[in-house]
């Protein structure tokens, strides 16, 4: 189907698109277009005008210094395949190569993703799980929302109206044990159930869990109990069930159903994927 | 498909009862509704177009709502049924109240039964439940928020 009609307006800089955004209330962004321009077709969103920040190159580059930044333009399949993510965070590369299909990867921008909160969306858990910072810059200027923060609900997040996305940073987690554990949707790829678990360890103690589930639930939220059933154990068979059993009694009646994955079994599916994804992050 | 919620509001039960029952604290609490129109011939049956949805995803609907079965002021039933987006939605929701004497609080429980049909249902039928869940906890805080702070109990 068709889109309804609109006018296109392609900035060139971050400045140019944060004056376009401010005067133009009805206005959309668009990067990568994978979630703007398919919900656009189906007319269940009509902006007026689109402003395409696609061509600004400041915002795709990816560089590690200290901390790893990832500019909001940078598509999955370039998060996929860049060698500092992979060393940084290999999980987040994982989570990347994940998403879609390559097309959508090819396309699909990091910063459009988490702007569009999709709840069966891969990045936003791993961010999370990160402890990652998302920078935004708006008519006022620029400011820091932690991952945590930043995905509100279904479909919401942080932003202000007429603020963009500039750039993810992610901490130094050299020493920490990373994974994301995944069951896709058969045919889109979205994940049914994604959890992401970054492990502080002393030996075989945890010191520290960062344990995120996403898919199952209306926007990607720490597993808190669970995170604080595993601090201080020995990571064995009996602490990660105690975990999962924590991290479904917590997901509860916020798990989402459908007809491919109902609520119960998604929930169930919380438990098996986060152990999964421990057991994967101390290899 | 079924829904449930729950929404707790800081006053008396009377005093939630009664801002239920305000058809122009109804509308406010809609997002871009002005009031809400009596259908004519039709008791407790009012008529509107809201703009509802959640971020990009919003679009205009024009529905009725009625009130029925009131049992004043512990229950009573809330019929929806609206058109937009391409599809039709009609739903059915059993409201109760009730007085938690330690906490000071009226805790207000939902029960609704609902069928969308058209664009919605499907595309957006893995989202339905926490839209749903989303959309009415909004409504309830836009009504608490019209409780003047005299008749608050906390």
């Amino acid at each position: 189907m068709y889109p309804a009609k609109f006018d296109y307006y392609r900035a060139n800089s971050v400045e140019e698109a944060v004056k376009l955004l401010a005067e133009n209330s009805d206005a959309k962004l668009l990067a990568g277009g994978h979630s703007l321009i398919p919900a656009m077709k189906l007319r269940l969103t009509q902006p007026a005008l689109l402003i395409d920040i696609g061509k600004i190159d400041s915002l795709k580059n990816i560089k590690a210094n200290g901390s790893l930044e990832i500019g909001a333009l940078a598509t999955h399949a370039r998060v996929a395949a860049s060698a500092d993510v992979k060393k940084w965070f290999p999980a987040l590369a994982n989570a990347a190569s994940l998403i879609g299909d390559q097309q959508v990867r090819n396309f699909g921008t990091i910063g459009g993703n988490i702007a569009h909160a999709d709840p069966a969306s891969d990045p936003p858990t791993v961010l999370i799980a990160a402890g990652a910072t998302i920078h935004v810059r708006g008519a006022s200027g620029t400011r820091a929302i932690a991952a945590e923060d930043f995905f509100v609900d279904l479909f919401t997040t942080a932003l202000e109206p007429g603020e963009v996305v500039t750039k993810i940073e992610i901490p130094n987690l050299s020493g920490r044990k990373s994974a994301y554990a995944k069951m896709s949707h058969p045919a889109s790829r979205y994940a049914i159930v994604g959890v992401c678990a970054v492990l502080s360890m002393e030996g075989d103690t945890c010191k520290e869990a960062r344990l995120v589930v996403g898919g199952a639930v209306a926007h990607a939220t720490r597993l808190s109990e669970a995170e604080a059933v595993l601090k201080g154990k020995k990571l064995d068979a009996a602490a990660l069930k105690a975990a999962a059993d924590a991290a479904i009694a917590q997901v509860g009646d916020d798990a989402m159903g459908d007809i491919t994955a109902p609520a119960d079994y998604r929930r169930a599916m919380v438990g098996q994927y986060l152990q999964r994804a421990i057991q994967s992050a101390l290899g | 498909m079924k829904f449930t919620g729950v929404f707790t509001f800081n006053a008396d039960q009377q005093t939630v009862w009664e801002i239920l029952m305000d058809t122009k604290a109804i509308a406010q609490a809609l997002p871009g509704v002005e009031e809400l129109i009596p259908v004519a011939d039709e008791p407790d049956t009012w008529r509107a177009d809201a703009k509802l949805g959640i971020a990009a995803i919003s679009g205009t609907y024009s529905g009725r709502i009625r009130m029925s079965e009131q049992q004043p002021p512990d229950k009573y039933r809330l019929t929806v049924s609206g058109e937009g987006q391409q599809s039709i939605i009609n739903g059915t929701t059993l409201i109760h109240l009730r007085y938690d004497e330690e906490q000071k609080k009226t805790i207000l429980t939902w029960e609704a039964e609902a069928s969308v049909s058209g664009k919605l249902a499907s595309i957006g039928q893995r989202v339905i439940s926490p839209a749903v869940k989303m959309m009415s906890g909004q409504f309830f805080k836009a009504l608490d928020k019209q409780i003047p702070s005299e008749k608050r109990t906390s």
